[in-house]
């Protein structure tokens, strides 16, 4: 996560960027940028790394899919993602 | 999913028969079809009507798609179901079926006659021509006789037995009104419109005459069918024999090179006397048509004693194949495969020569005569024209199959069959699609797990549509399912029950999605935790709840309209206030500490019912949080504040004896308490025997989906 944000804190500038919210179930919200074009693939892979368990993504009440784009999706800039965590039991 | 019964048995065979190149094969089919129909038909268990023999070995066609053609066939002499609740439930899928009658308690029987009768007028224009052209002109159809001299005992038993049925115990069913316009075309009308009887008494001889006109075609397709396999059986029985003998030779010849080479250690194995032999074995065969040459005027026997050398070729050549590993030394594969060599010497000078064919004129008489009983028959039931013989059957493009696939699941097949659960010995056909077939005997006794895939279908040609190919076998629920198309198998998954056997051959063109509604997708890999026994997780339950809102669409008078909410709480855009005026109940998995539960709010009587598989005071800690965020979502939506509604436990449910299989057990809560008659929970108490199965059947239904 940590290295992504740096990466993207590189081009801060570009006004293309979006910041986007990422909401988990516990209300803690995490902030992103992601320029129009990244995989959201990479988004995903930064949050769930920091939290250790399987977690479905969630925009304007669909499913994010890796090979999905902010630009595919429509998002603009401080739109909230939400993320919930995969729910398994036996 | 709707599944319609389709038996067209005879339709099939006919229409197929152009396309199988190894008559062999076609033979085994039909014996082992007829095996499976005239043991339960002979048997002195009083169960199987008609119908339900023909469902037990149901054909089945999705709708609109012949894609796929699902065959059952089994020995049933040796085998007895454990349960017949244990049939697998797709053949009910879509079916109008009531739960919730006591007589229903047995679920596979509740399967009314009338749908099965009904099912008979799916038969297409051309079949149904095709019957009648063939029963009222017997001439067309020279075997008839073979029928009239065995009569079987159902041919006698069936109308009887099957007029009965229209069982007005149960409900009856919208199909059964709303088909009756479609049935096959009565005879007459024998009520007429100026006899004063009673319209009661109407519709009773209406339908009466509305089953005998059913039973009429099951019938003549019977009788149609008796012929048919008769000479097909004595085919077969016939390739046995040779089967046998040449087993025997070659054991002999095996034993006496075996006896010669430890004897004498230089000794070099010689083919002369072989060929001898086989250079006669054509010579016999030949004799037809030099005979043919002789008697050009005379109408031709030829070409009915020439497929019967294929068909032995046939069938030896996959013997070798089969054992080719088992027989070490070079003189035994020779001694195997002599018999490739035939067509080879068939073109020999030798053989064509005047001096032959003089000497052999004698015996060339008596030797058709002989076969000619058998078979000349056969031969003009089966197809117009001669089948011209396959000489040598070259495959092209790549080799049968991945000798890694096969050996991996001749190894799992191995598995399942020492360890019991296929103590009865059985086989079954799995023809796929055009021209593929696959034949996977099981069992003890004799057999001990063979796998024999044809290359037929493997052939790329023949792989340019995938498909599926799913067979329930009879004990309790084994399926098979095997995906075809261009590419790689990806994976192979058997299913670790002992109840189950599931290959799942996914095909690289399915992708990794097997099932995708909305948000919910069922990967692949969740396909295997379905089957293998794992712990379920949302998107599971998600679509098993998704299916039961399309099953209920079905038939809205059996179900009540319901409202399922995600164990995604946060997702309840579907829930407003017309949804909710218009449910009766709400459904609400809720998962906490990897455990499933199920709670249900019955909007009438404003309460909220708990269900637990695995009883448990403490999983009732999570409700309050759960009904919280709810009414924090969608309290407006309702018409009371249903935080103080009432929760009760629910007491009787079946509950769960193993660790696993709680969302089964949440999913099958699901499905009965939609119900508007729901089943009594005390009745249920079998559903942890039956979990492989449920979870066989939602994985069914989730790769059905991908089907249609």
């Amino acid at each position: 996560m940590a290295s992504t944000s740096s990466e993207q804190n590189k081009k801060p500038n570009e006004a293309k960027s979006l910041s986007l919210k990422v909401k988990g179930q516990d209300e803690v919200e995490v902030f992103y940028r992601a320029k129009p074009t990244t995989q959201l693939s990479k988004l995903m892979n930064a949050y769930s790394n920091r939290h250790y368990f399987p977690v479905a993504f969630f925009f304007d009440g669909h499913q994010i899919r890796d090979e999905d784009t902010p630009e595919s999706l429509k998002m603009k800039d401080g739109d909230e993602i939400v993320a919930l965590i995969h729910q398994t039991g036996g | 999913m709707i599944i319609s019964i389709r038996s067209r048995f005879s339709a099939y065979f006919r229409r197929k028969q152009n396309e199988f190149e190894d008559v062999f094969l076609l033979q085994e089919k039909v014996k082992g079809f007829w095996g499976s129909l005239l043991a339960s038909g002979g048997s002195k268990r009083s169960q199987g009507s008609l119908p339900h023999r023909c469902r037990s070995m149901g054909l089945a066609s999705f709708k609109g798609k012949s894609l796929t053609e699902l065959w059952f066939l089994e020995h049933t002499t040796i085998h007895a179901p454990v349960a017949s609740k244990a049939r697998p439930r797709f053949l009910r899928w879509g079916c109008d079926i009531t739960y919730n009658k006591v007589e229903a308690s047995s679920l596979f029987e509740s399967l009314e006659d009338v749908n099965i009768l009904n099912s008979f007028e799916g038969i297409t224009s051309e079949e149904r021509a095709y019957l009648d052209q063939t029963s009222t002109s017997p001439q067309t159809f020279p075997n008839l006789q073979l029928s009239l001299i065995k009569p079987r005992r159902y041919i006698v038993s069936s109308p009887s037995k099957s007029i009965t049925p229209p069982s007005p115990v149960r409900p009856p069913s919208p199909q059964s009104d709303t088909q009756a316009p479609v049935s096959p075309p009565r005879p007459q009308q024998p009520t007429s419109p100026n006899e004063p009887t009673s319209p009661k008494h109407d519709s009773l001889q209406e339908g009466i005459n509305k089953i005998i006109a059913q039973n009429k075609i099951i019938l003549k397709r019977l009788v149609q069918l008796e012929a048919t396999s008769g000479l097909l059986e004595h085919r077969v029985d016939v390739i046995e024999h040779q089967l046998f003998d040449q087993r025997e030779k070659d054991s002999r010849f095996e034993a006496i090179e075996k006896f010669v080479s430890q004897q004498f250690p230089t000794f070099k194995p010689l083919n002369t006397g072989y060929q001898a032999e086989s250079s006669s074995r054509t010579v016999t065969e030949e004799k037809p048509i030099e005979k043919q040459d002789e008697l050009n005027d005379a109408p031709l026997p030829d070409p009915l004693p020439e497929p019967l050398p294929d068909q032995s070729k046939v069938e030896v050549h996959q013997e070798a194949d089969v054992n080719d590993s088992t027989c070490s030394t070079g003189i035994a594969r020779r001694v195997r495969r002599r018999i490739d060599r035939k067509p080879k010497e068939v073109q020999s000078p030798f053989t064509t020569g005047q001096y032959k064919k003089r000497t052999l004129t004698k015996k060339a008489v008596a030797r058709p005569a002989r076969t000619a009983t058998t078979f000349i028959n056969v031969e003009t039931v089966k197809s117009p024209e001669p089948r011209p013989a396959p000489a040598q059957v070259a495959y092209p493009g790549r080799p049968m199959i991945d000798e890694n696939i096969r050996m991996f699941i001749v190894d799992c097949l191995k598995k399942y069959t020492d360890n019991e659960p296929l103590g009865t010995a059985r086989y079954f056909w799995v023809p796929l699609g055009t021209s593929g077939y696959l034949w996977v005997p099981l069992g003890t006794s004799g057999y001990r797990w063979v796998l024999m895939v044809i290359a037929r279908f493997l052939l790329a040609d023949n792989l340019s549509t995938a498909r599926y190919c799913l067979v329930p076998l009879g004990t309790a629920f084994f399926c098979l399912l095997i995906t075809l198309g261009i590419g790689r198998y990806w994976s192979v998954l058997i299913g670790t029950d002992r109840y189950r056997l599931v290959f799942l051959l996914v095909d690289e063109l399915l992708g990794d999605i097997i099932y995708s509604v909305g948000n919910v997708h069922i990967f692949r890999s969740q396909i295997d935790e379905l089957l293998t026994d794992q712990y379920l997780d949302n998107n599971h339950i998600d679509a098993f709840a998704i299916l039961l809102a399309e099953k209920s669409k079905l038939c809205p008078t059996l179900y009540q309209p319901f409202i399922h909410v995600s164990s995604l709480h946060w997702y309840v855009s579907h829930v407003s206030k017309d949804s909710v005026r218009a449910a009766n109940l709400l459904l609400m998995p809720v998962s906490k500490n990897e455990h499933w539960t199920l709670l249900v709010a019955d909007l009438k009587s404003l309460s909220w019912t708990f269900f637990d598989s695995l009883p448990n005071p403490t999983h009732k800690a999570v409700l309050p949080d759960v009904i919280n965020h709810l009414h924090e979502e969608t309290g407006d939506y309702f018409e009371s504040d249903f935080r103080s509604w009432p929760l009760t436990v629910a007491s009787g449910v079946p509950t769960q004896k193993n660790g696993f299989d709680c969302e089964m057990f949440v999913c099958k809560y699901m499905e009965n308490a939609i119900l508007a008659h729901p089943l009594k929970w005390e009745e249920l108490s079998h559903w942890q025997d039956e979990m492989p199965k449920f979870r066989a059947e939602l994985a069914f239904a989730l790769l059905c989906k991908t089907i249609n």
